[in-house]
């Protein structure tokens, strides 16, 4: 059991004069409290988290795709939700409820360390390719308001991309707070109010007595099966929810974690929820799917959408919206896996002392420009080579393989958790977390699966050629890279304060923190 | 900064105090907020002169002529004054130049429904594809055989394409 020291906050403050700096190695408390930075006021609020969870992974981003089906579009979220989404957030919260450091330690003890150590790789590495699109998204809205032409110039999108990135950097070197703030205010403004607006407008359109331009009865539920075809679709969409696990690395940051974890999830459930599915429909009710189809990017379809009530004025101000919450999004991934794969590297000495490295935050800054650095190279070959397109396409589908190893173990590691350790204090117990996990694993399989087959952009269609691209490159950065980080690891990389226990259970922090938030 | 200390904690060590990083984070938000005001400002006055630039009567010509070709093969669900608003004179994020065109029109109607990173390929939408050729047809003709060429690349089939009555 642990003592309320560090890890429940409050009395365990980072020292600023360390015993480091008195020429005595760092102690256990010092380095933990300068990790997981709660000083009292570093505490973020349960519905912080909740808007860091929901907006990692849920923008209108999508809305427009999905209004094309109509009222399917419940179908193809909802199914996924049931899944997907209820499996991966209902096993989170247990988890994260009962154990800090997020999918690390939960694989660590479920399963063993090097697992660990794979799962917060796979979470880690697919971001670096998951932000140049983030960004490249950033820069074509930028550029649809001010001037359309600027989204096919390499050296316009190259600066966009570089410059936010780096500018998310450097904000999320600046504390978990910091994040916490920035990307709750990103979701509010980026996300929540326009598609609340949508919905509004929606509801106006019907109300004024107009017809739903996409069917809206019972026989139009389900997306027209089309054999395979129809499986992709279903199956890809799990992925939709993909990330809700993520900001679980956290929850030492709330006052009482073990209570206020599964809270946030689950309101976060309910957002994302929402935001999917309910401007979605709004903009079938408003614009054909024909219509739909005649657009050339979301702004465009958001353009639509505004100039069928005459208010296309309104369409700069939903750009500038949109980018927030996707740079609200992406603060949250950046801090997020990164100071997982931290506490791994202090625990187990897989990585070396450099990339170990906290700046005065308590941020693993160096995990971070080390990060940065081969995005930007990734990034600039998005921005400068036209015919990256269809490679593009591969990645990202490598990318998504990768990250669904992280869930295959976490599954595996939850039921092996609740069967092995049943007596661990947890706040919150998921109900048939069997079932859950049992669910969950085989929608993990069905989406790896799914990824194997040749969408349109491949352009040979061979579907022996493309195994082998996915999968080899599913082996390269999932399974070949961590294994030489582990292979490689070095007795001294290991740093002598390690970081929490495995068997540590949460604690409350003291009722005598003052809360900033 | 977080190197001042003035309190002692339990630990007879000097706690850590927070306060100037308190001060910092105001920064970074009041910052932030500055920053999205002034890109605002400057977005919504480059849109509205990006769109004054426009050819009003050019705009409504193409509109016309999309509009007969799309009452052709029988949609009828467009209104000329929206496709104005929308496409412009130029087309938009239609015309720009091939490789922001096969970007534009990958990306939409082929991605799943995610927003974060589980974002992949799904199915194209037959009915993007055949909408594009026409607006490219009309706004951009020059851009015709890029788009064909594209489309040519791509592996469609039945597994990898939404039917046109989905």
């Amino acid at each position: 059991m642990a003592s309320p020291t560090a890890e429940s906050g409050g009395s365990g403050a980072p020292s600023s004069v360390t015993s480091e700096s008195r020429g005595a190695p760092p102690t256990r408390e010092e380095m933990r409290a300068a990790i997981t930075a709660r000083t009292p006021k570093n505490y973020i609020t349960w519905l912080m988290l909740a808007f860091m969870i929901t907006s990692s992974v849920a923008s209108l981003r999508a809305a427009p795709t999905m209004a094309v089906y109509g009222l399917a579009a419940v179908f193809l979220y909802i199914v996924p939700a049931l899944v997907f989404l209820l499996p991966t957030s209902l096993v989170s919260a247990e988890l994260a409820s009962g154990w800090s450091g997020g999918v690390y330690r939960w694989v660590a003890d479920g399963i063993s360390k090097p697992a660990g150590f794979l799962a917060i790789w796979c979470q880690f590495a697919m971001t670096i390719f998951y932000y140049p699109s983030l960004l490249g998204y950033v820069a074509s809205t930028f550029a649809y308001v001010i001037n359309p032409s600027l989204a096919s110039n390499g050296v316009y999108v190259a600066i966009v991309i570089v410059v936010l990135f780096w500018t998310g950097v450097w904000v999320s070197s600046q504390g978990t707070k910091a994040v916490a703030g920035l990307s709750s205010f990103g979701l509010v403004i980026g996300t929540l109010v326009p598609g609340a607006l949508l919905v509004v407008l929606g509801l106006v359109f019907l109300g004024q007595g107009n017809t739903s331009a996409a069917p809206m009865d019972a026989s139009h539920l389900l997306p027209q099966w089309t054999g395979i075809a129809s499986l992709v679709l279903i199956v890809n969409n799990f992925l939709s929810y993909a990330g809700m696990e993520m900001n679980a690395v956290h929850v030492t940051s709330l006052r009482k974690p073990a209570k206020e974890f599964p809270r946030s999830m689950f309101l976060a459930i309910g957002l994302v929820l929402v935001i999917f599915i309910l401007p979605a429909l709004a903009i079938s009710w408003v614009i054909p799917a024909d219509q739909l189809s005649l657009t050339a990017g979301v702004m465009q379809a958001f353009d639509a959408f505004f100039a069928n009530f005459g208010v296309s004025w309104l369409t700069p101000i939903l750009g500038l919206m949109l980018i927030a919450a996707s740079l609200g999004g992406m603060l949250t991934w950046l801090a997020g896996p990164s100071k997982g794969l931290l506490t791994v590297a202090r625990e187990e000495g897989y990585l070396p002392p450099f990339l170990q490295k906290l700046n005065k935050h308590g941020v693993q800054q160096n995990i971070l420009v080390s990060q940065g650095l081969v995005t930007t190279v990734i990034a600039l070959l998005y921005a400068f080579i036209p015919d990256v397109s269809s490679s593009y396409w591969i990645l990202s589908v490598i990318t998504t393989q990768v990250y669904l190893i992280m869930y295959l173990l976490l599954f595996v590691a939850a039921v092996r958790l609740r069967r092995n350790k049943p007596d661990h204090p947890r706040g919150y117990r998921a109900p048939a977390l069997t079932l859950l996990c049992t669910v969950g694993f085989l929608a993990s399989v069905a989406a790896m699966i799914i990824g194997f087959v040749p969408p349109a952009q491949f352009s040979s269609g061979s579907a022996g050629v493309y195994l082998l691209i996915v999968g080899g490159g599913l082996g390269v950065v999932g399974i070949l890279v961590p294994a030489l980080f582990y292979l490689l690891r070095k007795p001294h990389w290991k740093n002598p304060a390690n970081v929490g226990g495995p068997e540590e259970p949460l604690v409350d922090a003291p009722a005598g923190g003052t809360e900033e938030a | 900064m977080t190197t001042t200390s003035t309190t002692n904690g339990p630990d007879g060590l000097p706690q850590h105090e927070d306060e100037p990083e308190g001060n910092r984070r105001w920064i970074v938000y009041t910052a932030a907020a500055i920053l999205a005001v002034a890109v605002g400002v400057l977005m919504a006055v480059l849109y509205n002169n990006y769109h004054a630039a426009q050819d009003r009567e050019l705009a409504e010509q193409r509109a016309a002529e999309l509009h007969a070709k799309f009452e052709e093969i029988g949609i009828t669900a467009f209104d000329e004054d929206q496709i104005v608003a929308v496409l412009g004179a130029d087309g938009g994020g239609f015309c720009t130049d091939p490789a922001a065109l096969v970007k534009a029109t990958a990306n939409l109607g082929s991605t799943n429904g995610a927003t974060g990173p589980g974002s992949r390929p799904s199915l194209v939408d037959e009915r993007r594809r055949q909408g594009a050729r026409f607006v490219i047809a009309v706004y951009c003709p020059q851009q015709l055989d890029d788009f064909d060429a594209y489309v040519d690349s791509l592996n469609l089939d039945e597994n990898t394409t939404t039917p046109e009555e989905s």
